[in-house]
């Protein structure tokens, strides 16, 4: 398999391995934080390895970098004060 | 076998950017207003959590999971197609990838239906409480996106079978799909997972 499928079928794995995970749906603080977690971290893959934002201008890395980072933190943040 | 930025057929590094520049305003703009509303369900979720734990129970995950590998295998379909488009003279290859990203569309617009009329013949209603109201209308305005999403794709996809049609165009039809993915992984752990 050459470079360029690798470069599709390796983040599809990380996805779908990452969407099995977390579809376990634990319950408590902790495991909503992971999930909330790994949401950004698939949505980080897609940005970056589908949509080819590593590879383009850096002001588009730097405004989705900017876009996931307050993403993450207003819903992290959320869900650590709310009551499970 | 060269390296990536050969392959690509990309210029220097850091300069380039994927399809349009047109659709990179949409994405950013879609980007912002997900965000407000994902926003606004976190924060009526910190207000009323009992209510919104019960209700995400209500939610049948095996649907939203499937339609969770379903975005993500049309994605990646895109993601290959439009690679492919840049490097192979053959553009059947990619073409028949994009027509089968636009019909895993489909699939996860179906299963969407599907879901919605389980709970509408379970007597919910899209205005009976706060997790309601944001369930149909971010699950509504993000269906819409994927129908307009696949419909992009069949577009771009019938141009590079014609040869009428841009790899920049076929790219923009990607980004805007893979924006659409992205929507959904969130939509789905915060309303299939988390809490």
């Amino acid at each position: 398999m050459n470079r360029i499928n690798l470069a599709v079928a390796v983040p599809f794995v990380i996805l779908v391995a990452a969407t099995l995970v977390s579809a376990e749906g634990l319950a408590g603080h902790a495991a909503e934080m992971a999930i909330v977690a790994v949401a950004s971290f698939k949505a980080a893959v897609i940005g970056s390895e589908f949509m080819e934002i590593r590879h383009a201008h850096r002001g588009l890395a730097a405004g989705f970098g900017l876009w996931l980072v307050a993403v993450t933190s207003m819903l992290g943040w959320f869900y650590s004060v709310s009551q499970p | 076998m060269g390296d990536m930025t050969n392959e690509r057929a990309l210029p220097r590094r850091r300069a380039w950017i994927p399809g349009e520049e047109g659709i990179w305003a949409v994405v950013f703009g879609d980007l912002i207003v997900f965000a407000i509303m994902f926003g606004s369900f976190a924060w009526h979720r910190a207000a009323s959590p009992a209510v919104f734990a019960a209700d995400r129970l209500l939610l049948d995950r095996t649907i939203a999971l499937t339609n969770t590998l379903v975005l993500l295998t049309s994605s990646a379909l895109v993601a290959w197609a439009v690679q492919t488009r840049r490097r192979d003279p053959d553009r059947r290859k990619g073409v028949r990838a994009v027509f089968a990203a636009a019909g895993l569309g489909l699939v996860f617009a179906a299963l969407k239906i599907f879901e919605w009329s389980g709970k509408f013949a379970q007597g919910i209603t899209a205005d009976q409480d706060d997790f309601f109201v944001h369930y149909f209308m971010l699950g509504g305005i993000h269906l819409l996106h994927v129908l307009v999403g696949s419909g992009f794709l069949v577009i771009a996809g019938i141009g590079a079978h014609k040869g009428t049609g841009s790899v920049r165009t076929l790219e923009s039809a990607g980004v805007f799909w893979h924006l659409v993915d992205l929507l959904w992984v969130f939509l789905f752990a915060l309303f299939y997972l988390a809490g």
